[in-house]
């Protein structure tokens, strides 16, 4: 089992009452060699694992392991806890044929990949499963894409490097009189998500929240442990379903770029 | 003290009327329109009246009004560079002709020419390349021109009646077309109006970012009903994304951002037609961000008060050579993004 990180402890202390014995909780780093100290977790019977903003590897196996172990996947901006009040407000505004605009600041030497698993997660928890991501330009300082879900939806994607700015997400539902609008700061600190949704009567901000992300994937697993009966794999399912869509994703382009 | 200088206006239309009047009524004490011009002589007979000027239907009889120092060409695109071009060969004091300066190469090079042969100088009416808050930026981005790597214009607008109708009172307003969205020949005719006439607000401004364009390689583009667009290029390196979408919303939202690995620029502009300032510029590192804006005078008002003292001799006028690059570049992107169009509904039709 791996020491705890700053942030593992650091969340784990906002949540003394709900987690007295913190050994209870499994932090495992998502760095790409995951799926192996996942795998140690589950086996040593982890009552919960927060698997912290994972790298798109394959981790097909770990879907077979039969265990009761909570898994919740904290990623970098789904777990953010605005997603409860945003996705119902992403749903409304979404018709058929709707464009959705996802832009992402990360730092230089970022890896992109990661950063486009992340934005798939959070689209997914807002509206719809990405099934299919066109890159249309990569370099080393930029990604561009469009996606496409089952809405249908289209997703224009876009991850730009730059140390001037923290990192951060936004993403932007234009609708025929308005829009909705998310913009959601790194999960590392409490600084709030803004939510506007705009329309024929006005703006509306939603609540801020000054949660990290951490501490709403932490409480996350404390609920689904007490409802006793929660499916502890689903998140990772979901995840595995991303992680081949990226995945795929680059290596088509790649594929396309590299000298025949 | 100083005489005014005489305005010719070529076109009396909403352009004319939203933005051209209002701000001269501004500026009363460097200029007076003398002549109207417009094809519609109840128009130009109505216009004129407004501001006491004389009328006329023709452009021979604009150029050769006297009065008219200045000319101003708010006719449609199509007609800027053959207007232009006779304004320069009359000899008049300047020529401010509204974006874009020309439709065509072709056209772009004759305008080179004729501005080489007589000095006239010529002033394109983009407005945010003289918008305070968009100077601003420029005066302190230091390295950024080279080291940015990613640009993105997204403009989202109300229909332009919401702001022409708080401007002024508009006589004579052009119908919007009914276009057939199943014809790829008119999607791509859109999506290069729309960069002829929308993106041309900010290609300057993008271009003053690019060491290069002749490399610029079209990514997509496609046209965003019922009128918008979003198209993606690389050029001189960098990518730069165009986005652009009316609606019915409220909320006008015109942005433009660069980045480099460690600044980031962001320019906040004022929608078209009304006088609500300048942009406002933030320029940020690691360390702090830097704010621009917003002063009281917008990019129309910069752009007629440095007209006026280009013709006083106090400043030099732009470079015409620049100004033609200018709508090099335009041409090109929207040529491309239409080329776009077309060829990826081939693709589609052949799947």
């Amino acid at each position: 089992m791996n020491a705890p990180t700053t942030h593992a402890r650091t969340t784990l202390a906002t949540l003394p009452l709900s987690l007295p014995d913190p050994t209870g909780v499994v932090f495992v780093d998502g760095d790409p060699g995951w799926p192996a100290e996942l795998a140690r977790a589950l086996r040593a019977g982890a009552a919960g694992i927060a698997l912290v903003h994972p790298a798109p590897v394959d981790f097909a196996d770990l879907l077979d392991e039969k265990s009761a172990t909570i898994v919740v996947v904290d990623s970098r901006w789904a777990s953010n806890p605005v997603t409860d009040l945003a996705e119902p407000a992403f749903r409304a505004a979404a018709v058929k044929g709707s464009r959705l605009e996802c832009r992402v600041v990360m730092d230089p030497g970022c890896d992109f990949a990661t950063a486009l698993l992340d934005q798939l997660v959070l689209i997914r928890a807002l509206l719809a499963p990405v099934t299919k991501v066109q890159v249309q330009h990569l370099s080393d300082r930029a990604l561009h894409a469009e996606g496409l879900t089952d809405l249908p939806l289209a997703v224009d994607f876009s991850i730009v490097s730059t140390a001037a700015l923290p990192a951060s997400a936004s993403l932007r539902l234009l609708t025929s009189d308005g829009k909705v609008e998310l913009t959601i700061p790194s999960g590392d600190t409490a600084q709030p998500a803004r939510l506007i949704t705009v329309g024929p009567d006005g703006a509306v901000l939603a609540p801020t929240q000054y949660e990290t992300g951490h501490r709403a994937s932490l409480r996350r697993v404390c609920e689904l442990q007490a409802t006793r009966s929660a499916d502890g794999m689903a998140d990772l399912r979901r995840l595995h379903a991303d992680v081949v869509t990226t995945t795929a994703a680059i290596g088509d382009h790649l594929a396309v770029q590299a000298p025949a | 003290m100083q005489s005014t200088l005489g305005i010719g206006l070529l076109g009396a239309g909403p352009v004319t009327q939203a933005i051209h009047l209002p701000t001269l009524a501004r500026l009363s004490d460097e200029f007076a329109i003398r002549h109207v011009t417009d094809t519609d002589p109840a128009v130009a007979k109505a216009i004129a009246a407004r501001v006491g000027a004389v009328h006329s239907t023709s452009i021979d009889a604009l150029l050769g009004d006297p009065a008219v120092e200045v000319v101003v060409i708010c006719s449609p695109n199509s007609f800027h560079a053959e207007q232009l071009i006779a304004a320069c060969h009359a000899g008049k004091k300047a020529v401010l002709c509204e974006k874009p300066l020309a439709m065509s190469y072709a056209e772009a090079d004759a305008i080179a020419t004729v501005s080489a042969e007589t000095g006239v100088p010529i002033v394109v009416g983009a407005m945010h390349t003289f918008d305070p808050g968009w100077r601003a930026a420029t005066a302190h981005w230091g390295e950024l021109p080279a080291s940015s790597h990613t640009i993105r214009s997204s403009i989202v607008l109300p229909p332009n009646s919401r702001f022409e109708d708080v401007a002024t009172e508009v006589l004579s307003r052009p119908a919007f077309p009914a276009p057939d969205w199943s014809d790829v020949q008119v999607l791509a005719g859109m999506i290069h109006a729309g960069v002829m006439g929308l993106a041309i607000h900010d290609l300057p401004l993008v271009r003053s970012l690019l060491p290069r364009y002749d490399d610029l390689r079209m990514i997509d583009a496609r046209f965003l009903a019922p009128f918008g667009y979003r198209i993606l290029f690389v050029a001189g390196g960098k990518s730069v994304e165009l986005h652009a979408v009316m609606s019915e919303t409220w909320q006008p939202d015109w942005t433009l951002e660069a980045f480099s690995d460690d600044q980031a620029l962001q320019v906040q502009f004022t929608p078209s037609y009304v006088h609500a300032g300048s942009a406002v510029s933030t320029l940020t590192t690691a360390e702090s961000a830097r704010v621009f804006g917003p002063t009281a005078v917008n990019g129309y008002e910069a752009e007629w008060r440095e007209l006026a003292a280009i013709v006083r001799g106090e400043v030099a006028p732009p470079s015409t050579h620049d100004l033609v690059d200018d709508v090099r570049f335009a041409l090109a992107v929207a040529d491309a993004s239409a080329e776009a169009v077309r060829s990826t509904h081939n693709a589609d039709a052949a799947a």
